[in-house]
């Protein structure tokens, strides 16, 4: 028997045990108004983006990098839930994963609206402006630090994650169509491909975009810095979009109590994995004390940013921790969607600290186009996750695991 | 050896001088184990207990037991790790015997450098709470189980699904029992007297 025959009479065997939900559409009733005020808060955003851009181009350079870094990694870990649930074929995960495939497909939004930042890349990516000619440690590393080289890379990642996440959401419809077994398996080689080289390209990614900030600082384990960073974020946006689905109505035949459960442990597990990556690379570099590399934290522990550095440290690790440690309030819904609120805010201000002290070295100095650039790519990423929510089932209805991951226990 | 039962045949596994242990019963399916288990739980009846190859989803909320404190005792594992760690880096390296290295502070502004191996501890702590801590609250070690008497039992523990009734139970009734298990459709109910003691 192939995998795809065993795989569809175990669901024949299952659905015939169980009765299984019907497929719930999203009715646009539930946001109304609110969809036109999004989509007008989207479009002044990105006019006073573009206004104050035009007059503090420098400034808008690191604002719209630091938002656009932030729903990044929320939407490269969406990704990373879709691939991990294919590759090891879980159950628990079906009822969440068309919503992960919706937030993940606004990768070529995302690219789209990060191309601004084609025009201010020599702000960024300071070594751009530079000669290796006349600078030896650029020449040093010119062989893989050079313009035509990050571009070309920089296309092969937005096109690896984009295509990945159009192809996986691709099957997955298809399947809701014609309830196929093969379109999972299809996904299943997605995953397979992209497990390796998608962790290369992301490890990559951050190296480029986010280490390059200061192109003579290196840590080797910024990528799973990121990744981590990622993976959480994206959990908590999957939680907080589940919670808003259910209590409008909607996802309440697969998404129960248990999974509240594994929300919770998850979540207090890849806390403590962001602590962990973020501690290590903190211990090291410090105990090391090499120049170049404690560059990094001489700066953001220094002046106001340490305050930061120190909210990060509790807020970021310690609340979590405490807070999920406890099994009862981690049946609710409500206490979840709490925590998985606070650690996001924490994740923007971990992007935040990564990226704006390079351009404020003086110290913390708030500008209004950071909460301008957030708020721009922030809503018209919702808005079309919006416009394109009610166009397939809230769910996979077809998939084979869908009974299983209805009666799943934790 | 066996006796007649309200017309029911009843077997009786163990030696029949000795006094009656419990009344065990087989169930064909982990579902039919986990409505006997709840409705015996309805029923009143306390001091019983289940044996599965394998963790069964639901037995656990349907037998109504209460939450283990086991989580508790790796807390207490973890926390006493973390002072343990913390007092046998601190106390030498900071009190008895201070070792400046490149001109790191000693103290606790050096705490990072203290983390790995209170981390480390408090795993390995915490993990051999959990483990010595399921042993010990599962009641072992423990040479022999009168359960074993049965022979059923012995031979099938690691595929069937079983019940055993205590004896001591107040709510112990062989009729109404053998009655109840009967209808909850339990199969090969059993009297399990205790083994007959070697030195008789």
């Amino acid at each position: 028997m192939s995998a795809e025959h065993k795989l569809l009479a175990s669901s024949q065997a299952r659905s015939a045990s169980g009765i299984l939900p019907s497929a719930e559409t999203f009715d646009y009733k539930h946001v109304g108004g609110r969809f036109v005020g999004l989509c007008v808060t989207a479009l002044v955003t990105l006019l006073f983006s573009l206004i104050l851009g035009l007059a503090n181009p420098h400034q808008f350079a690191f604002s719209w990098m630091f938002a656009g870094c932030f729903f990044f990694t929320i939407l490269i870990g969406s990704l990373f839930w879709i691939i991990v649930h294919h590759a090891v074929d879980a159950a628990w995960s079906v009822g969440i994963r068309r919503q992960l495939e919706n937030i993940s497909c606004l990768l070529p939004l995302l690219t789209l609206l990060l191309v601004p930042l084609l025009f201010v890349a020599s702000d960024l990516w300071t070594w751009m402006a530079l000669s290796p000619s006349t600078n030896h440690e650029l020449a040093e590393k010119s062989a893989y630090l050079n313009v035509n080289f990050f571009w070309v890379r920089t296309v092969f990642y937005f096109l690896l994650f984009g295509v990945g996440a159009l192809l996986l959401r691709r099957n997955s419809l298809a399947q809701d169509k014609d309830g196929k077994a093969i379109h999972t398996i299809r996904n299943r080689r997605v995953a397979y491909f992209l497990v390796p080289v998608g962790a290369i390209a992301l490890t990559f990614w951050s190296i480029d975009w986010i280490m390059g900030l200061n192109w003579k600082w290196n840590s080797t384990i910024w990528g799973l810095y990121i990744f981590a960073g990622s993976v959480l974020s994206a959990l908590c946006v999957i939680i907080l979009l589940s919670n808003s689905l259910r209590s409008a109505g909607y996802l309440k035949s697969v998404l129960t109590t248990q999974h509240n459960f594994a929300f919770g442990k998850l979540l207090l597990g890849f806390t403590l994995f962001w602590s962990w990556i973020a501690f290590v690379q903190y211990m090291l570099i410090w105990y090391a004390n090499i120049p170049e590399e404690s560059v990094y934290y001489v700066l953001r522990s220094s002046a106001s940013w340490n305050v930061l550095g120190i909210i990060l440290v509790v807020g970021h690790f310690l609340v979590p921790f405490v807070l999920l440690l406890f099994r009862a309030p981690k049946a609710s819904a409500g206490f979840l969607g709490l925590v998985a609120g606070w650690i996001l805010c924490m994740h923007l201000l971990d992007v935040y600290t990564m990226i704006l002290p390079i351009l404020h070295p003086e110290g913390f100095r708030p500008a209004v186009l950071d909460v301008v650039a957030l708020l721009a790519i922030g809503c018209t990423l919702s808005a079309f996750f919006l416009k394109h929510l009610g166009d397939s089932p809230l769910w996979p209805s077809r998939d084979p695991r869908l009974a299983e991951a209805v009666n799943y226990i934790d | 050896m066996s006796i007649h039962f309200q017309g029911h045949h009843l077997p009786i596994a163990g030696s029949k001088e000795e006094p009656l242990y419990a009344l065990g019963a087989r169930f064909e399916t982990p579902e039919a184990l986990v409505q006997a288990a709840n409705r015996l739980r309805k029923e009143g009846v306390s001091l019983y207990e289940c044996f599965t190859p394998y963790p069964i989803h639901g037995l656990a909320e349907g037998m109504r037991l209460p939450k283990s404190i086991l989580s508790f005792l790796v807390l207490g594992g973890g926390v006493s790790a973390i002072l343990i760690a913390l007092s046998m880096q601190l106390i030498p390296s900071c009190i008895i015997y201070p070792l400046v290295v490149d001109g790191k502070p000693l103290d606790l502004l050096a705490l990072p450098q203290y983390i790995p191996i209170v981390v480390a501890l408090t795993l390995m702590i915490g993990a051999i709470t959990a483990v010595t801590g399921m042993i010990l609250l599962g009641g072992m070690p423990q040479w022999n189980n009168p359960m074993f008497a049965w022979d059923l039992f012995a031979k099938d523990a690691s595929r069937g699904f079983f019940l055993a009734v205590e004896a001591r139970d107040r709510k112990f009734s062989v009729s109404a029992l053998t009655e109840l298990l009967h209808e909850l459709g339990a199969g090969d109910i059993t009297a399990i007297h205790q083994e007959a003691s070697e030195g008789k």
